[in-house]
């Protein structure tokens, strides 16, 4: 900074107008880095806004934007540094979303999916938001693959949103991607009610749905995971990475012989990974690569997203209503978000403020965790068919 | 406006959710024929 300042007051004494102009954007750059990195690390410990992942984001942030560190590459010889290192060897090649995944796959319980099958299908209708947001995008300019990775925010899962940016090789736009996926994710219980409530009335807010409590063998459990991975890779051969992983994790969970490597995954590994990913991510958000007004449509449309989706998966419910003698209560579609499992108790919560009796916690979360699902395979398909078309 | 790639994100929109939901639908299939195992399990039990 000090040289930065010195250069400054050197270039204006000299009458070097150019470059005195040039280090006053780079310090004003800075600054507004800085100030973004503060605002992150302020979201997270004072909103408690996905603090695991803002907070080493917005110090990421910080530290990347100090002139002539060597932390992600060297300044002269370009060599990389120890957050260089780390970008290329746990995200370019998609080991740390892989290692994320085994951790949610031991968090996830798939019984109430067992439970009430029908909610599988909001897992695929709230992921109508990834495609439209897709279109949106591209109506601004963006290219395809930029597209497709602004459109996976609204899976509402950060690793496959890191997973399809860095398939697309947009090492540019992880940072910004990765603040409005895990940004958005936490403003879930903001975003999701106004939206199901502008789409459904009273009356259809207060729908009960019956649950029948069944009871699942282990079998089922141990067979579903790897029968899942079998389908998932054998259509979209792309997913094996992120479904496998997922569902590997979810095995180790079920099979009742690994309790230890279980622990480690869902609480050591998650740790572990979401440490060194939240900040190797916040030292890609270098000034020069971050501010620009790409990043500002990325943060409105992680937004779009959001509301595409939960959108999506309420309509759809209505919809299935339609044929259904006995009615779903559509806010359980917005669920099928797969913001696991923050989506089902905003919904449940809804439904308990309209009729304090109504219960459709279960339902929910066997939406969500097709959700989880869902946001896989749908940014499986971005990478498949995006890919095909334009040759990747 | 570059309409060729809009006309691309139609095709990625069509096929992809196409695709998410015809995978759900497997496993929609999966989900349902193992919900039967248990039932035929403890009635083996039974037996």
């Amino acid at each position: 900074m000090i040289t930065m300042i010195n250069e400054l007051i050197s270039a204006l004494m000299n009458g070097d107008k150019a470059t005195a102009t040039a280090v006053g954007i780079d310090f004003l750059q800075m600054i507004v880095m800085f100030i973004i990195g503060g605002i992150l690390i302020y979201l997270a410990i004072k909103k408690d806004y996905e603090p695991a992942l803002l907070l080493p984001i917005g110090f990421g942030a910080i530290i990347c934007n100090i002139p002539l560190t060597s932390i992600v590459a060297h300044p002269q010889t370009g060599e990389p540094g120890v957050f260089g290192f780390l970008y290329e060897t746990t995200i370019a090649n998609e080991l740390f979303p892989v290692l994320i995944f085994i951790a949610v796959g031991a968090m996830i319980d798939f019984t109430p999916l067992f439970q009430t099958p029908l909610m599988l299908f909001f897992g695929a209708a709230a992921q109508f938001g990834i495609f439209a947001t897709m279109l949106v995008a591209l109506m601004l300019g963006f290219s395809l693959p930029e597209a497709g990775a602004i459109g996976v925010i609204g899976a509402a899962d950060g690793p496959t949103t890191i997973y399809v940016a860095n398939a697309f090789k947009l090492k540019e736009l992880i940072g910004p991607l990765s603040v409005a996926a895990y940004s958005y994710m936490s403003l879930v219980p903001i975003i999701q009610p106004p939206v199901i409530k502008l789409l459904t009335t009273r009356e259809e807010r207060k729908i009960r749905m019956n649950f029948k409590q069944r009871n699942v063998s282990k079998l089922t459990k141990i067979l579903f995971p790897i029968v899942v991975t079998v389908i998932s890779g054998l259509v979209a051969p792309e997913s094996v990475a992120l479904i496998g992983a997922l569902m590997f994790g979810n095995l180790i969970r079920e099979c009742g012989v690994l309790n230890r490597l279980s622990e480690t995954a869902s609480n050591t590994l998650s740790n572990l990974v979401t440490l060194l990913l939240g900040i190797t991510i916040g030292t890609t958000m270098e000034a020069d690569a971050f501010l620009n007004w790409k990043t500002l449509l990325i943060m409105g449309m992680g937004l779009v997203a959001f509301i595409f989706d939960t959108a999506g998966g309420v309509l759809f419910a209505k919809f299935i209503n339609l044929f259904r003698k006995e009615k779903i209560n559509p806010m359980v579609g917005a669920a099928g978000i797969s913001a696991f499992p923050m989506s089902a108790r905003v919904i449940q919560k809804m439904a308990k403020d309209e009729d304090p009796m109504n219960f459709v916690l279960m339902q929910s979360v066997a939406a969500n965790v097709s959700g989880q699902l869902g946001s896989v395979v749908a940014g499986s398909m971005i990478l498949v068919l995006v890919g095909k078309l334009i040759g990747l | 406006m570059n309409w060729e790639n809009i006309k691309m994100g139609l095709e990625v929109t069509g096929y992809g959710l196409l695709g998410v939901f015809a995978v759900l639908i497997l496993f929609y299939i999966v989900v349902v024929i193992m919900g039967k195992i248990p039932e035929k399990s403890s009635e083996a039990d039974n037996d």
